[in-house]
């Protein structure tokens, strides 16, 4: 699968385009949040995920990983899963604490 | 008056309400996705029925099977909160089998427990089988017999 240029990933996770800040680790990274409608087992429900450049995200903050907490517009998650696509968009799944 | 399937159903949820657990989130028969956690709601969706005397009216025994889900959605140990809630269920349900009186019987018959991760915090399902046995004549099924 190719690996889009770092250039157009810049662009994807712009903060001039839709792109969010989650803090880390105590460090920035921009990706785009999402937290769609979900229902799980007849319980109303959200499903948040925070995409962004893996570059990013692993050469920032390199110990992230299943755990690791994320907070993103004031709320903490914790990182559930972490999903690379292998173009170089990393989506991590995510859980509210 | 009203069907004895009825008058269990509302009486099983009169006695689940107000445990230390699910409070006063107690629902009957809800067909919608539900916002206020965790919560106990009963349905009575199938029954079996089989005559026990000959002579008209026949005696008609009953076999009601009676659900009580349980739903909790938890950041940790969602499970522990299914388990916990269905210890205050048996406890209440089989405080008085009878129900006041219009059944003759209840049976637990266990649990079915279903877990999901996909949403924004752990949500757990709870399945509670019940058995009630009750008993009415064929022409009238709102009064025990």
């Amino acid at each position: 699968m190719p690996t889009i240029p770092a250039s157009d990933l810049q662009e994807m996770f712009s903060l001039t385009e839709l792109a969010d800040v989650a803090l880390i680790e105590s460090v920035s990274v921009l990706g785009v949040f999402d937290n769609e409608y979900l229902d799980g087992l007849d319980v109303i429900g959200t499903s948040p995920v925070f995409t962004c450049a893996a570059s990013d995200l692993y050469d920032i903050v390199p110990a992230v990983g299943r755990g690791t907490v994320a907070t993103i517009n004031s709320v903490n998650f914790t990182i559930e899963n972490i999903k690379n696509d292998g173009t170089g968009v990393t989506t991590l799944s995510l859980s509210e604490v | 008056m009203t069907h004895i399937r009825q008058q269990i159903r509302e009486s099983l949820a009169t006695v689940i309400s107000g445990l230390t657990t699910t409070g006063e989130n107690v629902y009957q028969s809800r067909v919608y996705p539900y916002d206020i956690l965790p919560c106990l709601s009963v349905y009575t969706k199938e029954e079996t029925a089989e005559y026990d005397s000959l002579s008209f009216p026949r005696s008609s025994r009953r076999e009601l099977l009676l659900t009580i889900e349980i739903r909790a959605k938890e950041s940790t140990d969602v499970d522990d909160k299914i388990d916990q809630i269905s210890a205050e269920v048996e406890a209440a349900v089989s405080a008085d089998i009878t129900l006041g009186g219009i059944s003759k019987d209840i049976q637990y018959q266990g649990i079915d427990i279903q877990l999901e991760g996909g949403t924004n915090q752990p949500t757990a399902l709870g399945i509670m089988n019940y058995n009630i046995i009750y008993r009415v004549l064929e022409t009238d099924a709102e009064q025990p017999a």
